[in-house]
């Protein structure tokens, strides 16, 4: 299916959950936070959070900032 | 002095240094700045992961793990709206919930918002984050900062990244006289001049990025920077003469030698 990952249209064949996505990116195990369609998840929430075809996924990190 | 501690939050500080943690060269050179700095608090920012590059790029990996609390920035927000959606992913992080609001609505000056910085406070606050709002150097600002319940309040001394130091000291003194919470003199320090002229005001701490990270050396100006917030701070809690318009001998101008 689509999905929107960081404003980039992706397509994820397998992925059932944002922890899919995650773990499809190579990016499990890495600190981040993701969003789903504007609600920010904890990582627990990210197995029992469906995608669904042209879900908006933002994956956010920290970076260098003052 | 054997206790001068500062307190946001509930969490008793040491340091009166906040780091900023961009611009550096490499993250060595960060690492070292920061441990010379002697500072236990570090700001970040909030971005998007980069899906082309596989690299790691994120900030913690660099950092050891110790006492130090992460205060996350939410610049790239040009609303409250938008500051609040980035407090909260920085939140979900668990590693925090101290926030910085930066609501910048000129790319040119990046000065604050100061109507959607205090939204945002509002909103946040009663969300339950620890919120130190960066915003103007205007004593009525900063005084409804605090009464929206900002945990500190943290005025600017000149535009991020200037290095002109504090453009209206008497706002920051004034900020000073007035605040119940602690004030942290937040973006447009250059020197080691201008840390200590900032203590030497009152304030409680002070928060810098680019004067150390762009620094020829910067763990040697972050070492500068610590000893300038003590000598500061000192010469504050010791209270400075005032100043006067003509000279005061120093031995008296009795029993001169040569009359």
């Amino acid at each position: 299916m689509e999905l929107i990952i960081n404003g980039q249209t992706q397509v994820m064949e397998q992925a059932e959950t944002v922890e899919d996505v995650i773990r499809e990116l190579g990016l499990l195990g890495k600190p981040l936070v993701a969003e789903a369609d504007g609600t920010v998840l904890t990582s627990g929430q990210w197995v029992s959070t469906r995608v669904s075809p042209g879900m908006r996924i933002e994956l956010v990190h920290f970076v260098g900032g003052g | 002095m054997s206790q001068d501690n500062l307190v946001i939050g509930g969490k008793t500080l040491s340091s009166r240094i906040f780091i900023g943690t961009g611009l550096f060269p490499n993250p060595f050179v960060q690492k070292e700045a920061i441990r010379a700095s002697g500072s236990e608090v570090l700001t970040f920012a909030i971005r998007r992961i980069n899906l082309e590059s596989t690299e790691d790029d994120s900030i913690l990996q660099h950092l050891e793990e110790g006492s130090y609390t992460f205060l996350p920035n939410t610049s790239g927000a040009r609303t409250a709206e938008e500051a609040v959606r980035i407090a909260r992913l920085a939140r979900a992080s668990g590693l925090s919930d101290w926030v910085k609001v930066e609501i910048s609505a000129n790319e040119r000056t990046l000065l604050p918002d100061p109507i959607e910085t205090l939204k945002a406070t509002e909103i946040l606050v009663k969300e339950g984050f620890t919120v130190l709002p960066y915003t103007s150097d205007d004593p009525i600002l900063c005084k409804r900062l605090e009464e929206a319940g900002a945990a500190a309040v943290m005025p600017g001394a000149a535009p991020i990244g200037t290095g002109l130091g504090i453009l209206n000291p008497y706002h920051i003194g004034l900020i000073v006289e007035e605040a119940k919470v602690p004030i942290i003199v937040d973006a447009g320090l250059g020197s080691a001049s201008d840390v200590a002229q900032a203590m030497e005001l009152g304030v409680s701490g002070v928060l810098m990025n680019t004067p150390v990270a762009k620094a020829k050396d910067p763990v040697m100006m972050a070492h500068a920077m610590r000893l300038a917030v003590q000598a500061g701070r000192l010469s504050y809690l010791s209270g400075r003469i005032t100043k006067k318009k003509y000279a005061t001998a120093s031995s008296g101008l009795e029993q001169f030698i040569v009359k």
